[in-house]
């Protein structure tokens, strides 16, 4: 008796190592069992799967079939897979094939392996008073932690297969009820018209999902927190889980919403309005420090203070070289110094940002290789980068912080001025699942993007009722 | 986006190769000036300032750039705090509120007796400021009023500020 489906799907596993086969006997009659060794729990197999299947009594193919299938079998979760293509993907996804017989079609048994990470604290998007889960590389458990945030019935699961090789799970996340049903259509549609190999990369994701665009500014928003990630949902937006990544990603996205931080929502209104109204400046700080350093102290040296200008002076004397190097150089010596730190262990990471930073700086300025002026101007643009909520967005300001220094050190406040209107410009033709990038502050009345209004005064109840313009935060 | 970035390449092309009209001169270049101080002889007005420049000429603004061309860098006058002119020199007051090389709101003190030096001078009005800026005097000339300067006097080596 060959069973045609079962020969294919070891086919398909042809000389992989952790194909394992068991053959047993359920009832007197033939049964192979197929399981990938090390996403399957063996123990969970024997025990809830081939036990019962041999504690059956003797019958014929069908009757062993309909026995195992309605329950003989103590397994919760249970899926029939009539091609071999189908119970491939459930093997690779922590199942196992039992073909009984001659039976075509398999049954697949959930005995997933219970070795994955476990949700720990956040690394990088840390808060006092917030909750300290964060997503892991499983997207079951990442679902799970989304539920014991959002219990209501009405949150929705859409799981999606993406890559033809990596065949990665993807969960589209909703609020029935709040969400734009268009928004999860276009979802949906991106979704499903990826077609790629390979979905394992954040980057991958990101560009596949939103459509490559010739832009540094994230299209997407991504969280480690399952908190910040229900509040996504909360307002509206539609989240994606991908598994193998500890990340949910949440869209559309806007510059109002990269700006904003967990922590806002765990302190008071007026504390946290304050701290918004300081990372905007850190923002355009971070954004136009350096440019308009360079632009003073090369073009426009009378619109500084008499006293500013002679200390910007004195610390230039013996300087070899101009203002526009200096900045420039100590900019990209800041990039590498981050790069340095982020591809080293954490303890030689540490060692090389105190010998990059202190030594090299220090010593730089007292061989007056460059200008304390010029030292803390950068220094003060990269830390005011840091206070902004989003790394992703982070990154972009600073490639364009780079481009509006390049542009005061040939036009002074001028190339400042154009360098961004042309940033304005780009931003405002951005758009995130067909929704502007400058959203919160595309209408006159722009309530809640900076200031955070009480909690109490916030009456979102989904987005049928944003459409009839009720108040939002 | 692609053309933006074009027009800004081409433009900074432009610049790179020296045809574009604005110059840039770095901050190190700069010789500040921070206190001027006007004297006129036998209608040759001179100017010298702290910095070490100095220069002369028929009247204010040609000392003025007399003394720019004759600086050992780039002689930089929107710092100068306090414009001091001599007795001999004060006819010069309507050349000195209109001057556009100088701050509006530059200090202008007439001097009596034997001139002080620049930099010692500097040190003394900064510790005594005067009142009377650019702005105050060009305002009480328009209306036809009397200049209420205050008077640098120099006695035994020390200066004192009356009025």
């Amino acid at each position: 008796m060959v069973n045609e489906n079962a020969k294919a799907v070891a086919a398909l596993f042809d000389g992989a190592a952790d194909f394992e086969t068991r053959a047993v006997m359920a009832g007197g009659v033939p049964v192979t069992v197929y399981f990938i060794d090390g996403l399957t729990s063996g123990g969970d197999i024997a025990d809830f799967v081939m036990r019962p299947l041999a504690e059956l009594a003797p019958g014929t193919e069908s009757e062993i079939f309909e026995r195992a299938d309605s329950g003989a079998v103590w397994c919760a979760a249970m899926t029939r897979a009539d091609t071999a293509d189908a119970a491939a993907r459930l093997l690779v996804n922590g199942y196992c094939a039992v073909y009984i017989g001659a039976q075509k079609t398999a049954l697949c048994f959930e005995v997933k392996t219970g070795e994955k990470r476990g949700p720990s604290a956040p690394e990088a998007e840390n808060t006092i008073k917030g909750a300290k889960d964060a997503f892991v590389e499983t997207v079951r458990t990442n679902t799970s932690l989304v539920r014991r945030h959002l219990r209501t019935p009405q949150l929705r699961l859409r799981q999606f297969t993406v890559g033809r090789k990596t065949l990665t799970n993807v969960t589209v996340c909703y609020l029935d009820g709040f969400t734009d049903p268009e928004l999860v259509a276009r979802m949906t549609t991106r979704l499903k018209a990826i077609d790629v190999d390979a979905l394992l990369l954040p980057a991958a994701v990101e560009e596949y999902v939103t459509g490559s665009r010739e832009t540094a500014f994230p299209m997407l928003q991504y969280t480690e927190r399952p908190d910040k990630f229900c509040q996504g949902l909360l307002d509206g937006q539609v989240g994606l889980l991908v598994d193998g990544l500890p990340l949910g990603y949440l869209a559309p996205v806007c510059l109002g919403r990269l700006m904003q931080s967990p922590e806002d929502r765990a302190v008071d209104y007026i504390s946290a309005s304050f701290v918004r109204v300081l990372r905007y400046l850190a923002l355009f700080a971070s954004l136009l420090l350096p440019a308009v350093y360079a632009a003073t102290a090369m073009f426009h040296q009378q619109m500084l203070p008499t006293k500013l200008l002679l200390a910007i002076i004195e610390s230039k004397q013996d300087v070899p070289f101009d203002t526009i190097f200096e900045v420039l150089g100590l900019l990209a010596a800041f990039e590498l110094l981050q790069q340095a730190g982020l591809h080293l262990p954490q303890a030689i990471g540490t060692a090389v940002s105190i010998i990059g930073g202190l030594v090299v700086g220090t010593a730089a300025v007292e061989a007056r290789l460059v200008s304390p002026a010029a030292l803390i101007v950068t220094a003060s643009s990269g830390i005011c980068g840091f206070a902004l909520p989003s790394r992703d967005f982070s990154d972009a300001v600073r490639v364009w912080r780079l481009a509006l220094t390049a542009l005061a050190g040939l036009w002074g406040l001028f190339g400042v001025t154009v360098g961004f209107l042309a940033l304005v410009l780009h931003l405002a033709s951005l758009t995130s699942l067909d929704g502007a990038y400058l959203a919160p502050f595309s209408r006159a009345s722009s309530g809640g993007a900076i200031l955070r209004g009480r909690l109490q005064s916030e009456t979102s109840r989904g987005w049928q009722h944003r459409q009839n313009g009720r108040k939002q935060r | 986006m692609k053309q933006m970035a074009f027009w800004l390449v081409l433009a900074a092309l432009v610049s790179a190769l020296g045809l574009w009209p604005t110059k840039a001169h770095d901050a190190a270049e700069l010789l500040p000036a921070q206190v001027l101080v006007v004297d006129a002889s036998r209608g040759i007005v001179t100017v010298r300032a702290d910095c070490g420049g100095s220069g002369s000429g028929k009247n204010l603004d040609e000392a003025l750039e007399d003394m720019r061309a004759h600086a050992s860098g780039e002689l930089f006058l929107q710092t100068a705090d306090y414009v001091i002119l001599s007795e001999r020199a004060w006819y010069l007051l309507p050349q000195a509120v209109i001057c556009g090389a100088l701050r509006p709101a530059a200090r202008i003190i007439r001097a009596e007796g034997e001139l002080p030096q620049a930099d010692t001078a500097l040190t003394f009005l900064q510790a005594h400021p005067p009142e009377l800026t650019l702005t105050g005097a060009y305002a009480a000339l328009l209306r036809g009023e009397p200049v209420q300067a205050q008077t640098l006097r120099q006695s035994d080596g020390r200066l004192s500020l009356a009025g």
